[in-house]
């Protein structure tokens, strides 16, 4: 089947619209236009600097916008509050997992699920967490600070899982992670895709993030200055990007 | 070339986590030299010990000479080395003025009597460094009518302009700017990086740490990239952004 | 044995009520990082509302009102719920928009809400003890052990509440969905956030749940001694913070051990050191001072708790206030700086204004008051030094005022008078010699406190300064054989001027506006440089201050020694002019009037302190024509209080905040300025 392999998307799930966020004086995003499809990967790529976090945190609703709006599922969200945000079923997992670490694994999960009240359900969905990343069964009951790098990611991954999103922000998760842990993060992502959650992802890592998403934006300076599906976009224009090699 | 900055096998642990592995690096005498690597390589960590923020839990610090490892925040800045903030940090409610002249900090000897009297030497000691503070305004060129304005309330530019004047008033033999460019328009960012080659010619080495590879590339004479913590590169900008390890680094590589 | 055993009795039951407040302190500390002074009187309104619910009527406003005489533990109940739901009202009026305010804000917000509710509770219950009414439970015999020891019945029931209490508490902490969420959000507010916790809200359960334990510490305790009192909860409220210190701020056991601790340690100091029982209030402030010195993050507490780091009271404040209020700031803005900007003319103006208004009030009324004015003025322009220009919250500062005081007094009367006979006349250079050495010790006094703080983050600052404060007031009350306690040192000689007695309040008025000249000529020399950039850097950023090399440690002790010296220059002339002083001229509430003329006037300002000192001054007596202030004279600390609050939502600066003071030296090299 061929469908439009270019944005516009069909059925956009979140639509980002002339998004402007400053930073005190400085503006951090400057016009962002983006659209995530229902049931896709989408990937936020770009050199440090560029405003992905700050655009994804303002997606959440922590930061306030200076202009702009958001649309989740049809829904315009742009002055709800944070928390609202995920009971619309955006989950965020946040640059640097930011774990509560003086909590046990388990505790981190079952405040992933504050928004719900199955509890029944909620038990379940650990259950299912542990069969995604086996490794946090072993931890249950250890304290999340003290879990490696790449356990530590799963279990932020995880805790936003608990919420049952229908989009899954994810900011960074590979970041200082060892190249092996890489590919079981990533490839957890699709695995978290291919059950039917979209993903919206910002990684450094942008050969991987081409490979696993179906379209990629390119950001610089708070605006996106190219994009295309994961497919058809140059490897060296990306690279070109990033090591400074054009304008 | 001698070096102004050397690091010896310089290790950071924080707990089990090693956020620094056996750090080896030396910056040239009036070199711009860049310091660079993709998010959570351990550049912060390199700055906080650099800065005597963090103290190297092994390794050595040789800085114009002396061993700098254990004399801390404000004797590291004693011995000669400034630095600027990555969220520029001036003093609130402070003028341009005050501000800067809070970086020659070190220079003032006067004392409390001296103070209360105004005595003649306090006031020479005064007037010198506000004279001096002046030409280091026109240096990074806001000039004169800027002195007298509330620091944090300037445009972004000049705030930035404003922290590396009051970094320039302790006469560094070692200037240390973190992201300067960081939200920054192109324009913007040329005239910092004319500023940096200014203040090379002026005699003071300077150590960048910064994002914008593009500007990294014309401006740095040398670049040091870290990665997981280590050295993972270090020699000639064009070379060094060349090399497919670093590019990996930041790019990330094909799965085999 | 015996006696030991009925200490170590005593020890637990006021150790239970003292763990129960801290728990209060802890739980709030934890989740929002905020020391909430108003718990003491959290602690009072718990024991006034048991009393009025059980009683059948009550006298509020001094007029008889039916209450409903329900039975003790219904009333105590009554009184929990509703300080829980006052905490949370207090939260949201006073804390919740200065969350992101520098943290001394919220912090001398939350002493502005301890001055409201206890002169508000002084205004409704009176300023008299209430007796705390008699019930069934209290009536029964005490139970005895081992032949000896006797327990009343309430002892065990008090203990035994802490008990429940706490262990309830830290089950609905640890398992329920709201304690999960408080937890989650005192570890990382952001990440609960973005797993929807609504962050406002666990904070307001952390109020609600410490406001409730404050108040069931408060009516235990009152009915343990049989009343009430406006001013019952600022003692147990201090200690009760200093166990939570002691144990670990942040941590639940902690807080329940160290008020186990200390009223061990209180009730055997009492019994075993001699004049213990005297001593020991001091005791537990020493032990906290130490604590601080030595551990600061308490025996169960975690360090990072501490390692936060101090907020600039000015910094990161906007323009806040809309419409009406914004014209009327902004027209006073404009006076004030115009009053800074015109330099030297203005000084000259100022002084001329205040020599004329000396020579001219014919009425001596108005002249004494003036005096206080310059008096009040000095002192806040002292603390301004510490608070104002170097951003440490000081609560000790009277301590150097009354060191002054006592010195000078001291000396004069109970040294060179009564043990010499020795005439104050023929010494009279003596009061000179003793504004400087009056001065000195203060400083002296002042380094050596602020040794130990300078490791700590502000509110700890302000906790270590208070106790010292308190310790000083104890120590003048109680050492009776150098200070004649509270009766007070009477017959202070007036100064002499080469043989000229100073007696008219024209006189005396005069006197005080030269030693006011001298002080503002000090301040300002060494303000107006590079010591003053060096204060007023490490208050905005003292990490960006010490990357300039400016040793903020060493510039810190300078300016507690220098707000000493200034304290103890102006407790040198007040004893004086009062010619009378006691303990009770240099208790806690005259350093928050200080502090509050400093904050109310204009931190960092030198005109600041002298307008909070004119308006409140002036105000007090003003305000006695008012009828409802007749009735009611507690009534214009609370509003003093609200003011303060007020002042911390809506501007922060102070009222004179444009006449910032220039911070390099008057007339040099500012000639290329524009």
């Amino acid at each position: 089947m061929n469908a439009p392999l270019t944005a516009p998307v069909p059925m956009p799930l979140l639509e980002i619209e002339d998004l402007h966020v400053n930073y005190g004086r400085i503006r951090a995003v400057d016009g962002l236009q983006m659209q995530v499809g229902s049931g896709t990967i989408v990937s936020l790529v770009g050199s440090n600097g560029a405003g992905k976090t700050t655009s994804l945190t303002a997606l959440s609703g922590i930061l306030p916008l200076s202009g702009g709006r958001i649309r989740f599922g049809g829904e315009d969200i742009t002055h709800l509050a944070p928390e609202l945000r995920v009971r619309r079923g955006i989950a965020h997992v946040p640059e640097r997992r930011r774990l509560f670490p003086g909590m046990s694994v388990r505790e981190n999960l079952v405040l992933g699920s504050y928004i719900r009240h199955d509890r029944h359900g909620i038990e379940q969905d650990i259950a299912v967490m542990v069969e995604l990343f086996p490794i946090l069964g072993d931890r249950f009951a250890q304290m999340a600070g003290t879990l490696s790098g790449g356990e530590q990611q799963m279990l932020a991954i995880a805790r936003g899982l608990m919420s049952r999103p229908s989009l899954l922000v994810m900011d960074e998760p590979t970041m200082g992670l060892s190249p092996k842990m890489i590919d079981v993060i990533l490839d957890t992502v699709q695995r978290i895709n291919s059950q039917g959650t979209t993903v919206l992802l910002v990684e450094q890592n942008a050969i991987e993030a081409m490979r696993l998403s179906d379209h990629v934006y390119i950001m610089r300076l708070g605006r996106i200055v190219h994009q295309d599906t994961g497919a058809r976009i140059d490897p060296e224009l990306v690279k070109a990007f990033y090591m400074g090699e054009v304008l | 070339m001698s070096a102004i900055l050397s690091t010896e096998a310089v290790t950071v642990r924080f707990g089990g986590l090693e956020a620094l592995s056996a750090f080896d690096f030396k910056v040239k005498n009036e070199a711009i030299h860049g310091l660079i690597g993709p998010n959570g390589a351990g550049k912060t960590t390199v700055l906080n010990v650099l800065t005597g923020f963090v103290r190297p839990t092994t390794g050595r610090l040789l800085f114009a000479g002396g061993e700098i490892g254990g004399l801390g925040v404000n004797g590291i800045a004693a011995a000669g080395l400034a630095r600027t903030f990555q969220n520029i940090r001036l003093f609130g409610s402070m003028t341009v003025l005050e501000s800067i002249l809070v970086g020659a900090h070190l220079h003032f000897h006067s004392s409390p009597i001296g103070l209360i009297f105004r005595s003649a030497a306090a006031r020479r000691a005064e007037r010198e460094m506000i004279e001096s503070a002046y030409h280091v305004l026109d240096f990074v060129g806001l000039g004169s009518s800027f002195a007298g304005r509330i620091a944090t309330t300037l445009s972004y530019g000049h705030q930035r302009r404003v922290e590396i004047a009051r970094a320039l008033m302790s006469k560094p033999k070692l200037l240390l700017l973190d992201e300067p460019l960081a939200g920054m328009n192109s324009h913007e960012k040329t005239e910092i990086a004319d500023l940096v080659c200014a203040i090379r010619a002026e005699g003071v080495s300077v150590l960048l740490i910064e994002h914008d590879m593009q500007i990294m590339r014309s401006l740095c004479d040398h670049l040091t990239v870290l990665n997981y913590g280590k050295r993972l590169a270090d020699g000639k900008p064009c070379e060094v952004l060349a090399d497919p390890t670093v590019q990996a680094a930041y790019l990330g590589r094909e799965r085999v | 044995m015996d006696y030991f055993g009925q200490l170590l009795a005593n020890g637990l039951v006021l150790g239970a009520i003292y763990a129960l407040t801290a728990v209060a302190y802890t739980l709030v500390y934890g989740v929002v990082r905020l020391v909430n002074f108003a718990f003491g009187e959290l602690f009072m309104l718990g024991a006034f509302l048991t009393i009025s619910l059980m009683t059948s009527e009550v006298q509020l406003f001094g007029t008889a009102v039916a209450m409903p005489a329900l039975p003790f533990p219904v009333a105590a109940l009554f009184a929990v719920a509703l300080t829980a739901l006052f905490g949370i009202l207090i939260d949201y009026i006073a804390y919740r928009p200065l969350r992101k305010a520098p943290r001394l804000a919220p912090l001398i917000s939350s002493i502005a809400v301890s001055v409201v509710l206890q002169s508000v509770a002084q205004t409704i219950w009176g300023s008299e003890q209430v007796h705390f009414p008699d019930f069934g439970l209290a009536d029964l015999d005490p139970i005895v052990f081992f032949d000896s020891i006797y327990i009343r019945v309430m002892d065990v029931v008090v203990m035994a509440a802490a008990i429940l209490a706490m262990v309830g508490l830290s089950l609905f902490i640890a398992y329920s969905k709201l304690g999960r969420a408080m937890r989650a959000s005192a570890e990382d507010p952001m990440a609960a956030t973005l797993l929807g916790i609504p962050v406002n809200r666990a904070i307001a359960a952390a109020f609600a749940l410490g406001s409730g334990f404050a108040a069931l510490a408060g009516l235990l305790y009152a009915q343990s001694y049989g009343f009430a009192h406006a001013t019952m909860g600022f003692l147990p409220g201090l200690k009760a913070l200093t166990a939570a210190v002691l144990g670990g701020i942040g941590s639940i056991p902690g807080a329940a051990l160290g008020g186990v601790l200390l009223g061990l340690i209180e009730a055997l100091g009492a019994g075993y050191i001699p004049d213990g029982s005297a001593y020991k209030d001091a005791i537990s402030f020493a032990i906290l001072i130490l604590l601080l010195f030595m551990r600061p993050q308490g025996l169960l507490g975690r360090p990072e708790l501490n390692s936060a780091g101090a907020g600039s009271l000015l910094d990161g404040v906007a323009t806040v206030g809309k419409g009406g209020m914004q014209s009327l700031l902004g027209r006073l803005d404009a006076g004030f700086a115009w009053l800074a900007g015109s330099g030297a003319r203005m000084k000259v103006a100022a002084l001329a204004v205040a020599i004329v208004a000396g020579l001219i009030i014919p009425s001596d009324y108005w002249l004494r008051i003036l005096t206080m004015v310059l008096i009040y003025g000095m002192l806040a322009s002292g603390l301004n030094v510490i608070v104002g220009f170097a951003g440490l919250l000081d609560l000790g500062f009277v301590a150097f005022w009354a060191v002054g005081s006592y010195f000078t007094s001291i000396l004069f009367v109970l040294v060179l008078k009564q043990a010499f006979g020795i005439d104050a006349q023929s010494v009279w250079w003596l009061f000179y010699v003793n504004l400087i050495i009056g001065g000195l010790l203060s400083a002296l006094i002042a380094m050596i406190l602020g040794t130990p703080t300078l490791r700590l983050r502000g509110d700890y600052l302000a906790i270590m300064t208070l106790g010292f404060g308190e310790i000083v007031r104890i120590v003048a009350t109680n050492w009776i054989g150098l200070t004649r306690g509270p009766m007070g040192i009477p017959d202070v000689p007036a100064p002499f001027l080469f043989g000229l007695q100073v007696k008219s309040p024209m006189a005396f008025y005069f006197v005080a506006l030269a030693l006011t000249a001298v002080i503002l000529f000090a301040i300002s020399g060494l303000v107006r440089s590079y010591v003053g950039r060096a204060w007023v850097a490490i208050r905005e950023d003292e990490h960006a201050a010490e990357a300039m090399g400016v040793p903020t440690a060493r510039y810190k002790l300078y300016a507690y020694a220098v707000s000493g010296f200034v304290g103890g220059f102006v407790g040198v002339f007040y004893a004086h002019y009062q010619l009378f002083i006691s303990p009770l001229n240099f208790s806690l509430f005259e350093n928050i009037v200080i502090l509050m003329l400093v904050v109310l006037g204009g931190l960092g300002t030198f005109i600041g302190p002298f307008i909070g000192a004119l308006i409140w001054v002036v105000f007090l007596q003003l305000a006695l024509d008012i009828p409802l202030v007749q009735s009611f004279p507690e009534i214009r600390f609370a509003l003093l209080g609200v003011i303060l609050m007020c002042l911390m939502l809506f501007r922060p600066q102070g009222l004179a905040a444009t006449a910032r003071v220039k911070l390099t030296m008057p007339g040099v090299g500012m000639e290329r300025a524009s």
